[in-house]
């Protein structure tokens, strides 16, 4: 227990600042979003602005689109850049507890904290645009939002992947296969259209979550 | 390895395969398409023939020229072509001078020409907001006037918002609801189609299927609702509102068959061939003509007046899949993964032709001699699996193999 505690207060430094700024970033652009929204609704006239919106489906929150991609690196690099200099994760993988335990307490560790930079911002989000918009356009708007938001949590495992893959040619070719993944969760659909995606995207993050083990395990064993 | 990481290298050699499933054969089409020369097809209203065009470009020699004739082979200049299309280069006849005074003993004057009506009909479903502003039908005014709320079809019937306050207003969905209700309608909607726009001339309210499937119609007159049960003995599935005229709808059933309601709310199916589902159409007050583009030709319907088959040509379609490039293709992917318009769906399509298959053997041994070279045990299950794989997918699978090494 004492163990775990000094892992994730290690995390913890490595991250608090990057955190931090990945919190204002959050909670600015979507607080931004919403009063601009406001202020296009009022000026406008609620049914003038839903009308256009509903028409054009303009997605008046795209400026959000590659946030959790910026939260995940920010997170992931500041977590793992300094574990793979000079390969110092050896050090954190010396402690008596089993390797992949380890691995998998930094990586739930970095899971946790971009979900509660991510989330808590989004359910401010959709409480105060809420307030101008009905369901019938707020619960499309999150469907839209979604699959960047598991693109975040999506980009962060594959940051993880890639960090305790030991070769660098093969690091190389995962920055290639992840560029292309995660085109898939930052494409341009229009409003409602990404729902039929939801599924495979949830099944390529939890793949993403589960990858680090393969890496890691390679990692372990020295193999190139 | 252990087996866990084992198990999950072999989805991660799955998920590559489905990424380069969608950017190899992109990429290979990129970089080797040769675009061919584009062909426009039309009828004639003048002649009552089909006037072809074709694009002959070079890029090495720098040529472009266009070609024009009918369908019995006889050619005609640009002009004598733009003359026997009145309705297309109305603009361009008016320029020169060379606009016909009369069409098939009608004149050919502004009211005519208004009666052109262009566009696209695909039965790809995509998403709509189930929130609509009801327009009043029967203003008297030049275009209908935005309403001052909206309304949505839940299960708990229709229901009407105030966009300024985000509140439902009881009174007017208590009176549609009744209105609703005695028509037969069961909430909630499943789809409510129209144009919610006020760029028309008249507004013809909304088509709205029912929760068992059944179509209404929707309108609000002087304020009053009213709703009117279509019989009908077709599968909805996607339909098209047209702007004031003869029609009120396209419709698409599940077979992508087309048919069109009229304003007397009887539902025609027209004599064209489903094919892809996607259609130009050009209507003016003497012909509604449709043009299908797919993979081996170009077909045009021409229909009369009352949507009855007056005449239909087709045309072979010079394009890609006829092309040497995409004969090579054939032998080089077992399949592509595309992304549907509309909602999006990643679709797999598999190769028809096997050619594929000796490129997926020879692989199979390449990756076979790289193992043993490594001292791998062939028979062990795992390497059994990389070579299956391959087997199947080819160089999807061998380059994703290669990715996410097997190590002793």
């Amino acid at each position: 227990m004492k163990t775990l505690k000094h892992l994730i207060y290690k995390e913890w430094l490595k991250t608090r600042w990057f955190a931090s700024i990945a919190l204002l970033l959050n909670l600015g652009v979507l607080i931004y979003i919403f009063i601009a929204l406001r202020s296009n609704f009022l000026s406008a006239g609620g049914t003038i602005y839903l009308s256009t919106l509903m028409t054009y489906k303009t997605q008046f929150f795209s400026l959000y689109r590659y946030i959790p991609l910026g939260i995940a690196l920010l997170i992931g690099l500041s977590q793992f850049v300094p574990e793979i200099t000079d390969k110092r994760i050896k050090l954190a993988l010396h402690l008596p507890i089993h390797n992949l335990q380890i691995i998998y307490i930094m990586v739930v560790y970095g899971f946790v904290l971009l979900f509660l930079t991510m989330i808590p911002g989004i359910l401010i989000f959709t409480g105060l645009i809420s307030v101008y918009l009905p369901a019938e356009i707020t619960i499309p708007v999150l469907q839209t939002m979604s699959p960047w938001l598991l693109g975040g949590f999506c980009a962060y495992f594959l940051i993880a992947t890639i960090a305790l893959e030991p070769a660098w040619k093969f690091r190389f070719l995962y920055i290639l296969i992840s560029y292309k993944v995660l085109t898939l969760f930052f494409m341009y659909l229009s409003i409602g259209n990404a729902v039929s995606l939801l599924p495979v995207l949830c099944l390529i993050t939890g793949l993403s979550g589960i990858a680090p083990v393969y890496t890691s395990y390679r990692f372990n064993k020295g193999q190139l | 390895m252990t087996l866990a990481a084992k198990i999950i290298r072999l989805f991660l050699v799955l998920l590559g395969v489905m990424v380069l499933a969608m950017t190899l054969p992109e990429l290979y089409r990129k970089n080797f398409e040769k675009r061919p020369g584009k062909k426009l097809i039309y009828y004639s209203e003048i002649s009552k023939n089909f006037m072809i065009s074709e694009d002959f470009s070079d890029t090495l020699t720098n040529e472009n020229h266009i070609i024009y004739y009918d369908q019995t082979g006889k050619r005609y200049t640009e002009r004598e072509y733009n003359r026997q299309l009145p309705f297309l280069y109305t603009r361009k006849l008016a320029l020169l001078g060379e606009l016909p005074d009369t069409i098939n003993g009608n004149k050919f004057d502004q009211q005519l020409i208004k009666t052109t009506k262009r566009g696209m009909l695909m039965p790809v479903s995509s998403f709509t907001f189930q929130l609509n502003p009801l327009f009043e039908s029967e203003s008297g005014k030049v275009r209908p006037e935005l309403p001052d709320d909206l309304f949505r079809i839940n299960h708990r019937g229709i229901e009407f918002l105030d966009p300024e306050t985000n509140k439902i207003l009881p009174e007017k969905s208590r009176s549609f609801n009744k209105t609703l209700k005695a028509a037969g309608f069961q909430s909630p909607a499943r789809n409510i189609y129209g144009i919610p726009s006020t760029l028309k001339s008249r507004d013809d309210g909304y088509f709205i299927i029912d929760q068992r499937g059944e179509l209404f119609h929707l309108k609000m007159i002087k304020g009053r609702p009213y709703c009117h049960h279509i019989p009908k003995n077709i599968s909805v599935s996607s339909m098209k509102c047209m702007v004031p005229g003869d029609l009120y709808a396209y419709i698409y059933d599940q077979q992508q068959q087309l048919y069109v309601l009229r304003t007397d709310y009887s539902i025609k199916k027209l004599p064209i061939r489903p094919g892809n589902g996607r259609f130009m159409y050009s209507s003016n007050c003497f012909y509604k003509s449709y043009k299908n583009t797919d993979n081996d030709s170009i077909r045009l319907y021409v229909l009369d007046a009352d949507y009855n088959l007056a005449d239909y040509h087709a045309i072979e379609a010079d394009n890609y899949s006829k092309s040497p490039v995409a004969q090579t293709e054939q032998y080089l992917f077992p399949l592509k993964i595309i992304l549907t318009p509309g909602y999006a769906h990643m679709i797999p399509l598999f190769n028809p032709f096997c050619r594929f298959i000796w490129l997926n053997m020879l692989l199979l041994i390449i990756l076979a001699a790289i193992k043993l070279q490594n001292h791998r045990k062939l028979y062990n299950p795992f390497n059994l699996l990389d070579l299956g794989i391959t087997g199947i997918f080819g160089i999807f699978a061998f380059i994703a193999v290669l990715i996410f090494p097997n190590r002793k």
